[in-house]
């Protein structure tokens, strides 16, 4: 008992001097959904990009206005009576989620190849692992708005090896690009609060 | 951090059992063996919405002014436009006007001609509502007033037999009473309704890759969800702090197996209603529309301008595909007006332009004879095209799906049943009093249960057992529930239901 007792002693004082940061847990695990609307404008300033840029249905139906604008938890009221969005997510929603990220995204390494780069420069400069250390840093600063971890940038460099047997070639630079950035994008941290 | 495995509906309905203490052949609801034999023979509930109180006495209970000692002041029919069938007690009013109401425009309307070859699938049931506030009485409609713990007829026929399908409970008219999530928690979350606000629009985001100009092939998207859900995630401290958060749980659930199946059955192409047009350009995109797409489109002509053509056509689809064991369409409240329809230099707006008036039935308020006139004949011509179709669908073992179907239409309640004297137009509020019309195989076939007194409108009800009317007996909103469910093979045990027996064949 006595030998218990210490342990139980030793683990507390040792607990004292230990950073509790990264092993708390929610108790009251109260999170929301971010509506399409307001992850999309999220997602728009991350990329620097206007909301109706981020992802247009066969060139003609706004993702996130009209195409999937209720599957991503939006309302219309005047139109269809739905003045609330849905309790549970739709079993489309995370579909769409991706839908968007992957157009956006594609868009803004579009947009960076041929003009001025906001995001992909780096990569599209010279395709090196400091350079994707950058895009993928600065991935996590736009589209998450805080600060990345180590953690973070190093998962993000490790989607290099995981894409290059499947990536086609020459078109590695670009899979990575847009693919972290639909990482970031659609993780649920960017799409819940 | 590993991800925790996904609880499958087996799983889940292990869990159910388990927590309501049932027993080994307790309920086929709590069996998963009991639901894996239902899914292999499923029955499929398809819930027309006849949304702002469609009046039965103007569909198939239509009253001769014959019949009636107050012909002038109830709401009968001139003898010449009601067709009737030797031995039937359906009727069917072939009517016509100048206006409809308030808006200026001819309309025609012949029920009979579709009456008379579907009558011997119809059974009309009597009913006394208990609502007449749209919401609530619409509601009411599909849970018998909270009869069964609240649970919804599309939840139950989702719950029995959808276990096998990706989206079992489809929701295509959207805000409605008849759309809302029953109120009981136990309901697997599978067989909860999913909405769909737009047939059109809607299959595009059953693909994450697809149709994407340029997006990322199918592989690579994979890869990037794999590292995603599986690395980068739970390194994040938002994944780390609200893990076990319910909609987190929910989320990476729906990022699992429902949604591989639904890219996996290709739902893209296989639900695509639209054809490949200049304003619809899916080749461009590398789409194409579903192999029956030009079908559904002849069927459902009006599919690009009318919300229940398109709803009809969709609906049909989530059935042939097994993507769903249960769909609910119907009117909206909206004006539609089909541009197609040739300029009538006699008229303000030439006939049958009009094919859903404002507020759909409602618009009985300021012109009964009308409005229910032209928005039943739009539900008798969806029900038509929906048999038709399903008809058509071998089940593979000699019967068709419209032989394991129901058709049920349902209305938010009744509307008055008088008018002033001689009327040939008047506005009407509305009624508990009612009845509900059933297409299917699966309840007795041209045959009304209860009846109408033809000196009042009033509808009376019958014996739950023998069928046998019962003139001063009102059907109550759990008796007519509890008689759809007997009718759909959905195991009531423990629910405390009556069983009604006159409502389901043989």
């Amino acid at each position: 008992m006595r030998r218990e007792l210490l342990a139980l002693l030793l683990t507390a004082l040792l607990g004292c001097g230990r950073d509790h940061e990264g092993e708390g847990v929610s108790t009251k695990l109260r999170v929301q959904a971010k509506s399409g609307e307001v992850w999309g404008r999220d997602l728009a300033n991350g990329l620097g990009l206007q909301p109706w840029e981020l992802c247009t249905e066969l060139g003609t139906s706004d993702c996130i206005e009209d195409a999937h604008r209720i599957t991503l938890g939006g309302v219309d009221a005047a139109h269809l009576g739905i003045d609330e969005p849905v309790d549970d997510a739709l079993v489309s929603a995370p579909i769409a989620v991706d839908r968007v990220a992957v157009s956006a995204c594609g868009e803004r390494f579009a947009r960076d190849q041929h003009g001025t780069p906001v995001l992909f420069g780096p990569v599209l400069e010279e395709d090196s692992r400091k350079a994707r250390q950058e895009v993928a840093e600065n991935l996590v600063r736009r589209l998450l708005s805080r600060q990345p971890t180590h953690a973070d940038v190093d998962d993000l460099l490790d989607l290099h090896a995981v894409l290059e047997p499947v990536s086609a070639k020459g078109a590695l630079v670009r899979d990575w690009s847009v693919g972290a950035c639909v990482v970031v994008a659609t993780s649920t941290e960017a799409l819940f609060y | 951090m590993p991800r925790p495995p996904s609880l499958t509906r087996r799983d889940v309905i292990r869990g159910l059992a388990a927590v309501s203490g049932a027993t080994a052949g307790a309920s086929a609801l709590l069996d998963p063996r009991a639901l894996a034999q239902s899914a292999a023979n499923p029955r499929f509930l398809v819930v027309l919405c006849a949304g702002g109180g469609g009046s039965i006495i103007d569909g198939p209970l239509a009253i001769r002014a014959s019949e009636s000692a107050n012909a002038d002041t109830v709401n009968t029919f001139p003898d010449e436009v009601v067709t009737g069938w030797e031995g039937s007690p359906f009727r069917a009013a072939d009517l016509s006007g100048p206006d409809m109401g308030p808006i200026p425009a001819l309309w025609r309307v012949e029920p009979s001609k579709i009456l008379a070859r579907r009558r011997s699938d119809l059974m009309v049931a009597t009913w006394t509502r208990t609502s007449v506030n749209h919401r609530v009485g619409q509601r009411r409609s599909v849970t018998g007033n909270e009869a069964w713990t609240g649970r919804t007829l599309q939840e139950l026929v989702a719950w029995q037999y959808g276990a096998d399908v990706p989206i079992p409970n489809v929701h295509l008219l959207a805000g409605t009473g008849y759309s809302e999530h029953g109120t009981d928690d136990t309901i697997p979350p599978w067989a909860r309704g999913q909405v769909v606000a737009n047939p059109a629009t809607w299959p595009l985001s059953l693909d994450g890759a697809r149709g994407l100009q340029p997006g990322l092939s199918p592989e690579v998207l994979a890869a990037v969800r794999t590292h995603r859900n599986g690395v980068f995630e739970p390194d994040t401290r938002f994944q780390q702090v609200f893990s076990d958060a319910p909609r987190l749980v929910r989320w990476r659930d729906l990022r699992g197996t429902p949604q591989e199946r639904i890219e996996g059955m290709d739902l893209i192409t296989r639900l695509m209603v639209q054809p490949d047009t200049d304003a619809f350009p899916l080749g461009a995109y590398g789409l194409e529309s579903s192999p029956a797409g030009q079908l559904v489109r002849e069927t459902f002509p009006h599919y690009d301008f009318d919300p229940l053509h398109a709803q009809a056509a969709l609906a049909f689809l989530l059935l042939k595909y097994r993507v769903s064991v249960t769909v609910t369409l119907g009117p909206t409240f909206d004006f539609v007006f089909d541009e197609a329809v040739p300029y009538d230099p006699s008229a303000i707006l030439p006939e049958n332009s009009v094919v859903n008036p404002p507020l759909a039935f409602d618009s009985s308020h300021q012109a009964h004879r009308s409005g229910q006139a032209v928005v039943w004949s739009k539900l008798y011509a969806v029900i038509d095209g929906l048999i038709a179709l399903l008809s058509s669908e071998d089940m593979g073992d000699g019967t068709s799906m419209w032989d394991h179907t129901m058709i049920y239409v349902a209305s938010d309640f009744g509307r008055s049943k008088t008018r002033p004297a001689g009327a040939r137009e008047w506005g009407t509020s509305h009624d508990l009093n009612n009845g509900v019309m059933v297409y299917s195989p699966l309840v007795p076939g041209d045959t009304l249960r209860g009846g109408v007194d033809p000196d009042t409108g009033l509808t009376y009800g019958f014996d739950p057992q023998t069928g046998a009317p019962e003139p001063g007996r009102t059907m109550a909103e759990a008796e007519v529930f509890a008689g759809l469910l007997g009718a759909l093979g959905v195991d009531t045990s423990g629910s405390g239901l009556p069983d009604v027996p006159a409502m389901r064949k043989g």
